[in-house]
């Protein structure tokens, strides 16, 4: 190996520290873009796995072939594999649904059974042609009154209808035109007709999921049951894999012309990332932007690692020229320095990639296992990230030490030995403001003048800070604004579950009842409506008036307020809340009307209604259906801005007004609400609705909200969200820390006969090190004072972006502002300190007669 | 008046085998208004004697009274302070700061002070240092004697109480290396400034009014021209 060589990896060597800082910068690029990559990837392949499971592993579902075109399946190049699937015809049966008055059934074979999305909810799958699945739809929604285990008996046939050009047939892709009422226009010829074909005795072995849109669309006249596949010789319906999804639906024009009908499996073939689908090029995209942000942080962190690595050797260079060494050895030295960094660091850099995927993957799993439906990330080796990132980092690394190589050859053995170079700037630009004189003495005047110094190499270290403290404020204004906009930070409901239905207000008492005796069950409510109707010229503000014009209600000029009762103990606990006492407010109801509204883009508050504490207001009781009379109502008013458990989340133009349930009974037509139930154990009290709506079937309809569990996954996502965005900003932050690290060290080495003859001439220790400490609080300064306002510019675009419809006020992203400034001061004042203890170590003389620094 | 006293002075490198002395129990005395010439051939440890002589390098034993004043019973900070005010020293390399213009490096000690200095005083030295329509350039736009011109001028601007000057010719042809020994001649002459220089060059220590010969790291010949 060449002399050069040699002298190259001694450095290296030499240098120990910074090259190791070197390596680190490179390998967390490396890393980094490896762990984007490649969790775009996983994510993706989890996407994949978790259709298949739901949706089936197919393409395109081409429906009833014929027998002689299935040969083209097995011949075309196209195709990796398909199954068949063949269509026993339909039964009609006493179903619920208009729409979907028949059965059909379908058969088939071992392979299709596994690759076609069944979900088996209960039994077992079909093992000959006389057992059958059913799906949970036919019994939910058709009504269909078999079990697991009954045998059910199918007239089977094939559905058709006539136009001008005779009988043809129809299938699932035909909807069941249903009768309207008499004067139904169409012919009575051209309504289907089902032409029997044989009878068919089943045992029922399962229940399975309803089947997915591809197979069983929601217009489809019938419910898709399995059966065991038969070798019927007739059309056959084939679901088909290509070996490449790409152009998808030119190849199954290929086979299909404009024969057959067919369907493609739309979400499988979106999460393949082959339609024009918007999200995985959302998630291109973002993967893309957060990569080209890591490769420019990156490049300036290699580029300044190898300029410096060049002025340290400036010496070396100049004399290895005027020893005799050509331009192009000097430069292919360099390129041989950053070739040998790279292949230390890039290696390196994949194995901490895969980990941290790995890491991440694991962690997400872990916290995110109660919710996401049991959808498991999975890990997906990223071959192409890997390969990519090796290239990437090749090319940043190649790029960075071309341009100093080229620097490097350009040095002249007499500049180098004269050692001039260190200062090409111009008198003018040292000029340094008198204030600086007067407030920091000469230690502050040449800690001043160094940051105009080479202004180059400083720009790259104050860019990097900038970089770091942009990207750190617009991400937390995301985060911050993202969370506000999912109403994250208004989870401080007073309830945890919410029970709605359509029953009557009886058996929603008797329900009210039963789950408020429940054990754990800490506060109940229950929510009935009445409404009110006020004069709106008596009784309305200017506030109020204005939002009844904004939504064109100023017809009869009244406004309606809705009257609520909550439950007998509900409403003693509110009024506790409030401060009143039971007995004095029995006759009169509380006021809620404070609203906000966005007009033009501002955010208005105000009281609906001008009435005082203790005011009488008279209006009229309107009954929800015509049947029942207004009747005139007066009503004292204590005004408040609480509200009782349950209304929380309402908002209503015409305000709020609480009042007794006696009262509500005695005066009001009412209409039956929710119930609010707080909880301390949701597990149980879900249980036992899930009982309640197995058991009871008046309860089949009921709808709950379990809130805990809501609550519970949105921290898991914030969690998640949190520890992609902190260790992304960490990693990027560590990566400008390496080349911060390697400016200020090397910057220190250079100046130490500098620092030695001050220390001569007669600067104490104090004051040297407080010269030093002022140069890093104007550097970090500099930085700050770029990195901050592009921060507040990358904050106000994201709320540009976010608020394009929706109103809120813009947040300062003070938090994040106030951990920029305090984070840079801390790592700049560490990497100070640290070289500043290597220089006080060093001897004044030594350091002034040694050429060899 | 004795300006600067040397008692028993001793400089130690190495140990056991390696042991050797730079400077090896040395003590003289210097008059206020001398101009001394240390001379020796390289390596003989007069650059190590001039270091302690001003304060930059601490001795193995021995002291030095300058202008009265033990400077080694002195802290490192006291010392620096008494460097400033009472201490001027040149090297052979300029050792000037690059980004500071000849008027702010030759004023360097005085702002260290936070003393000021008078105009005419500034004048005077830039006068004298042929420098006056030089005093906003920057090192990088001098040439070699000018910038050695900065360096006495850095020295004497305080008037301390000794320059010492390490081979302050060494890196000048002849014309540069004359004016600067005059220069040196002259603020000694002026200002009564006491200076000790050290040179390998017999004809430069030939305008100085004493020489100190060195060897092996003892005087071995103190003689007034």
């Amino acid at each position: 190996m060449n002399v050069l060589n040699i002298l190259t990896k001694r450095n290296l060597l030499l240098n120990k520290k910074r090259t190791i800082v070197t390596i680190i910068g490179i390998l967390l690029s490396t890393a980094l873009i490896v762990c984007v990559s490649g969790m775009v990837t996983s994510f993706q392949r989890t996407l994949i796995n978790a259709t298949i499971k739901s949706d089936g592993n197919f393409h395109v579902l081409i429906e009833n072939m014929e027998e002689k075109d299935l040969g083209i399946l097995e011949n075309n190049r196209d195709i990796e594999d398909y199954y068949l699937l063949e269509n026993l015809g339909y039964a009609e049966f006493d179903s619920l649904n208009t729409y979907k008055p028949y059965l059909y059934v379908r058969a088939f074979d071992d392979k299709s059974l596994k690759n076609m999305g069944i979900e088996l909810l209960e039994g077992r799958l079909p093992e000959n042609s006389h057992e059958i699945l059913l799906s949970e739809h036919t019994i939910k929604d058709g009504g269909l009154n078999k079990n697991v285990g009954d045998t059910i008996t199918l007239n089977l046939g094939k559905r058709y209808s006539r136009d001008e050009n005779g009988e043809y047939e129809l299938t699932q892709s035909n909807p069941f035109v249903v009768e309207e009422s008499e004067d139904n226009l169409e012919e009575p010829e051209s309504r289907e007709y089902l032409k029997l074909e044989s009878e068919k005795t089943y045992t029922i072995v399962g229940v399975m999921k309803r089947p997915s849109s591809t197979i069983e669309s929601y217009e489809a006249p019938g419910y898709t049951c399995i059966t065991y596949k038969e070798n019927v010789i007739d059309k056959k319906s084939a679901a088909i894999i290509f070996k490449n999804p790409r152009h998808y639906s030119k190849k199954t024009e290929n086979i299909v012309g404009k024969k057959y009908d067919y369907k493609y499996n739309s979400e499988l073939l979106r999460y393949l990332g082959v339609t024009e689908s918007g999200m995985m090029n959302a998630l291109y995209v973002v993967a893309i932007v957060v990569i080209s942000i890591i490769i420019i942080s990156s490049i300036f962190v290699i580029k300044n690692s190898f300029a410096i690595s060049i002025t340290e050797k400036y010496k070396m260079y100049g004399m290895l020229r005027s020893v005799g060494s050509t331009s192009k050895q000097i430069k292919k030295n360099v390129l041989f320095e950053g070739f040998i960094l790279g292949l230390i660091a890039i290696p390196l850099g994949i194995l901490l990639g895969i980990l941290a995927i790995v890491i991440l993957i694991f962690l997400m799993n872990f916290i995110l296992a109660d919710s996401l439906n049991n959808m498991k990330f999975v890990y997906d080796t990223p071959i192409f990230p890997i390969l990519l990132s090796i290239l990437l980092a090749s090319i940043t690394i190649y790029f960075s030490t071309v341009f100093t190589a080229k620097r490097a050859a350009k040095i002249t053995a007499i500049e180098a030995i004269r050692g001039n170079q260190d200062i090409k700037i111009k008198r003018k630009k040292l000029k340094t403001p008198k204030i600086i004189h007067k407030l920091f003495k000469m230690g502050g005047v040449i800690a001043y003048k160094n940051l105009k110094r080479n202004k180059k190499k400083y720009r790259t270290t104050v860019i990097s800070i900038a970089i770091s403290v942009f990207i750190f404020i617009s991400l937390s204004s995301f985060i911050d604004f993202g969370f506000k906009m999912t109403g994250l930070y208004y989870s401080e409901l007073s309830y945890n579950m919410a029970i709605y239905s359509s029953l009557e207000e009886k058996e929603m008492q008797e329900l009210f009842e039963k789950l408020k005796s429940n054990s754990g069950v800490e506060r109940s409510s229950y929510l009935r409506l009445g409404v009110l109707n006020l004069d709106a010229k008596k009784y309305g503000s200017d506030f109020g008036r204005k939002i009844l014009d904004s939504y064109g209600y100023d017809e009869d000029n009244t406004m309606n307020i809705n009257v609520y009762a909550v439950g007998e103990e509900e409403y003693k606990d509110y009024l506790n809340d409030l401060g009143l006492h039971n007995e004095n407010i029995k006759n009169k109801g509380i006021l809620i009307d404070e609203y906000q509204e966005v007009i033009n883009k501002k955010t208005h508050v105000g009281n609906l209604y001008n009435v005082k504490n203790n005011d009488i207001i008279t209006g009229v009781t309107k009954p929800f259906s015509d049947s029942k009379d207004e009747k005139e109502f007066s009503i004292e008013i204590i005004r408040s801005n609480k509200r009782p458990m349950g209304l929380e989340q309402f908002y209503s133009e015409g305000g709020f007004l609480i009042v007794s349930d006696k009262m509500l009974e005695e005066n009001f037509d009412i209409k039956p609400g929710s119930i609010y139930l707080k909880t301390n154990d949701t597990d149980s009290l879900e249980n036992y609705l899930e009982n309640l709506m197995k058991e009871n079937t008046t309860y089949k309809d009921l709808n709950y909200n379990n809130m805990d569990d809501y609550r519970k996954e949105m921290n898991s996502m914030v969690l998640i969200v949190s520890i992609f965005f902190y260790g992304f900003i960490t990693v990027i932050s560590l990566i400008g820390i390496t080349n911060i690290f390697n400016t200020i060290t090397t910057n220190m080495n250079l100046r130490s006969k500098e620092f030695a003859m001050l220390k001569s001439v007669g600067m104490t220790k104090k004051e040297f090190n407080r010269m030093i400490r002022l140069e890093s609080i104007f550097y970090g300064t500099k930085a700050l004072l770029f990195g901050i306002p592009l921060g507040l510019a990358g904050s106000l675009i994201i709320y540009k972006a976010f608020t394009n419809g929706l109103d809120f006020g813009y947040m300062l992203p003070l938090k994040a502002i106030i951990i920029s400034v305090v984070f840079v001061a801390v790592i700049i004042g560490i990497i100070m300190k640290y070289s500043l203890q290597k220089i006080n170590k060093q001897n004044i003389m030594e350091t002034i007669r040694n050429e060899n620094i | 008046m004795e300006i600067l006293k040397v008692e028993n002075l001793t400089k130690t490198y190495g140990k056991g085998e390696t042991k050797i002395n730079a400077v090896d129990h040395i003590s003289f005395t210097i008059e206020k208004g001398e101009f001394v010439a240390i001379v020796g051939a390289s390596g003989s440890g007069k650059s190590t004697l001039l270091h302690l002589l001003g304060g930059v390098d601490r001795p193995t034993s021995g002291k030095v009274f300058i202008d009265g004043k033990d400077i080694y019973a002195l802290n490192d900070d006291a010392l620096a302070i008494f460097r400033r005010r009472q201490i001027g020293i040149i090297y052979q390399f300029y050792n000037l700061i690059p980004i500071l213009n000849v008027t702010e490096n030759i004023l360097l000690p005085c702002d260290l002070d936070g003393a000021k200095v008078s105009n005419n005083r500034l004048s005077e030295v830039l006068d004298i240092l042929n420098l006056k329509n030089r005093k906003n350039h920057l090192p990088n736009e001098l040439s070699g004697g000018q910038q050695q011109r900065v360096s006495i001028g850095r020295a004497i601007i305080n008037n301390p109480a000794i320059v010492l000057a390490d081979e302050p010719t060494g890196n000048l042809d002849s014309k540069a290396s004359d004016e600067i020994v005059s220069l040196l001649k002259m603020s000694n002459k002026k200002y009564n400034q006491t200076i000790i220089m050290i040179t390998h060059d017999l004809e430069i220590a030939s305008s100085a009014d004493r020489i100190i010969t060195f060897d092996d790291g003892k005087i071995i010949k103190d003689e007034r021209i």
